[in-house]
């Protein structure tokens, strides 16, 4: 709206910032969160425990982290709403595109269906694709870690 | 300031229980995206807009267009800001967990590396039984042989994870002859037919889910609400909200008479899922998973009956009478209107078939009244059942 607007009015990039800063404080928040984990620290000591345990390593990180997933959610905002400015058609192709090779990719790799336990048959795979999409969706917007 | 912000701003604070079930995700984990796709991909973010841009900038449709070189400038700068935090990010956290953000390990590959570098079997265990089958199948004969040798010891010395819910999670493939064969005999001298197992869920398994859910609706008629709306039909929109609503307080009122021995906690749980017009989910879920409570004044099958019952009988016939006298009147409403007549008698067709063959093929009343219950033969389930729903459907339209 922002960029075919013939008004830009300051309230419009308020509005964009402060939803880009709760995107990103969510975000960061959920990586941080998940990655101090003690429990998730003792089960899986070899993927979780970037955040170093200092308080000032630990608030420089999750500062850097909102930094960082803010400026990654405001990137890929602006590049979809360029694209949506152009036309919907577009906008469709592009995005479409990219799932069908990131998908593309998690078969080829035979990583496409999710741990779920207990699914099976067509289940499986209506599942595996529902679950991929979102997480796709999720880090292209937000870069959560 | 909530507990979660405290945990978030104060790393030292004591981490209270919400705060560990806050991150649900954490996405560039070998279960989800995986390392390496996803720093392909927070990159390829960084891409886009300026491919994005060379589109937009040579657009002749956009109107209002602001002005290319101000936007690249602020997407250098954008890109930049990026980049320095990328840098600054990987200067703060452990260098031991970089791997982490570019392996190429999948969700398979990491299960099978958990179980078999892990010496303690609580862990070892959650990474075989918590995952898909299909992660662990390359390495089956190893997990066997590995609880063949342990499960006696498991049996006598009860860790705290070697849980009811945890051995039902296990195939019996997995569990040893003898222990397999008292699981087996403890469960029959409990009046049960076998040992409790994990459900495996499929399309089939779950039809009655399946089929539910495609009676439900309620969408068409929103939409038919906010057609009527648009075309200035007030009293015919305001005519479908009443018979919703109507639909809603009816539901309503049977939850006191079903729920009576229950506290008020579960009546207004239930009252709510009413009103979120969540009740075709919930008892669609509840009779998959046989979910019967003694307390309950009806079962859980006879609680959808009622259920589509009224919503039969307040809702989806009147709804679609009216949709079709709309239609009759007013033929420019369009074919969405034409639709949602079609998909209303449908799932009334659908939903009468269904209330009439669950009776029929109900093993209970089969026995009880052998004479009048039973005529859907055993081999012609599936189709019989399609043609009652075509009969029913038919007979609606016409009828109206």
């Amino acid at each position: 709206m922002y960029i075919t607007s013939p008004k830009k009015t300051t309230f419009h990039l308020v509005s964009i910032l402060i939803s880009t800063m709760t995107t990103a404080f969510a975000s960061a928040m959920i990586s941080y969160d998940q990655d101090t984990s003690v429990a998730n620290r003792k089960k899986n000591p070899e993927f979780y425990g970037y955040v170093k345990d200092t308080n000032l390593e630990r608030s420089s990180t999750f500062v850097v982290m909102i930094l960082l997933a803010a400026f990654h959610n405001l990137s890929r905002t602006i590049g979809t709403a360029l694209l949506f400015a152009v036309s919907g058609s577009t906008t469709f192709v592009f995005l479409g595109a990219e799932m069908v090779v990131y998908l593309g990719v998690k078969v080829l790799m035979n990583d496409f269906v999710m741990w779920i336990p207990g699914l099976e048959g067509v289940l499986k795979n209506i599942v595996a694709f529902i679950v991929q999409t979102i997480v796709k969706v999720v880090v292209d917007f937000t870069g959560e870690r | 300031m909530s507990a979660k912000m405290v945990c978030v701003l104060s790393p030292r604070a004591p981490r209270s229980p919400s705060c560990s079930y806050l991150g649900l995700i954490h996405c560039r984990g070998p279960k989800l995206m995986g390392g390496s796709l996803f720093t392909l991909l927070t990159m390829y973010g960084q891409v886009l807009p300026f491919v994005a841009l060379s589109f937009y900038s040579t657009s002749t449709t956009v109107e209002n267009k602001s002005n290319p070189h101000e936007m690249n400038i602020v997407l250098i700068v954008l890109a930049c800001c990026w980049g320095v935090s990328v840098l600054t990010f990987f200067g703060l956290v452990d260098r031991d967990k970089w791997c982490t953000f570019f392996w190429t390990i999948t969700g398979a590959q990491d299960t099978v590396k958990t179980f078999r570098s892990s010496d303690n079997p609580a862990i070892k265990m959650n990474a075989i039984f918590t995952n898909h089958s299909s992660f662990t199948e390359s390495i089956k004969d190893e997990v066997i042989a590995y609880m063949r040798d342990n499960w006696a010891e498991w049996v006598r010395t009860q860790p705290a994870w070697f849980t009811p819910k945890f051995i039902a999670s296990v195939g019996d493939e997995f569990i040893p002859g003898r222990a397999l064969q008292q699981l087996n005999d403890t469960a029959i001298e409990a009046g049960k037919l076998g040992r409790e197992r994990r459900k495996i869920l499929t399309l089939s398994s779950m039809k009655e889910v399946v089929i539910t859910l495609t009676t439900v609706d309620t969408i068409t008629d929103v939409y038919m609400i906010y057609l009527y709306k648009v075309n200035g039909l007030h009293s015919n929109a305001n005519t479908m909200i009443a018979m919703i609503s109507i639909n809603v307080v009816i539901q309503l009122l049977t939850i006191p008479a079903q729920y009576k021995k229950k506290s008020w906690t579960t009546k207004l749980k239930e009252g709510l899922i009413t009103v979120l017009f969540l009740r075709p989910f919930v008892d669609a879920w509840r009779v998959h998973n046989q979910h019967d409570d003694v307390e309950n004044t009806l079962d859980c099958k006879a609680e959808t009956i009622v259920n589509k019952g009224i919503e039969l009988a307040t809702e989806s016939i009147p709804g679609c009478v009216l949709q079709c006298f709309v239609l009759l009147l007013d033929p420019g409403l369009g074919l969405g209107a034409i639709a949602s007549v079609l998909i209303s008698a449908f799932t009334t067709g659908l939903t009468s078939a269904m209330i009439a063959y669950d009776f029929d093929t109900d093993e209970p009343h089969r026995q009880l009244q052998p004479k009048f219950y039973g005529y859907i033969k055993d081999g012609r389930r599936g189709r019989t059942f399609f043609l009652m729903t075509m009969i029913s459907t038919l007979h609606n339209l016409s009828r109206r």
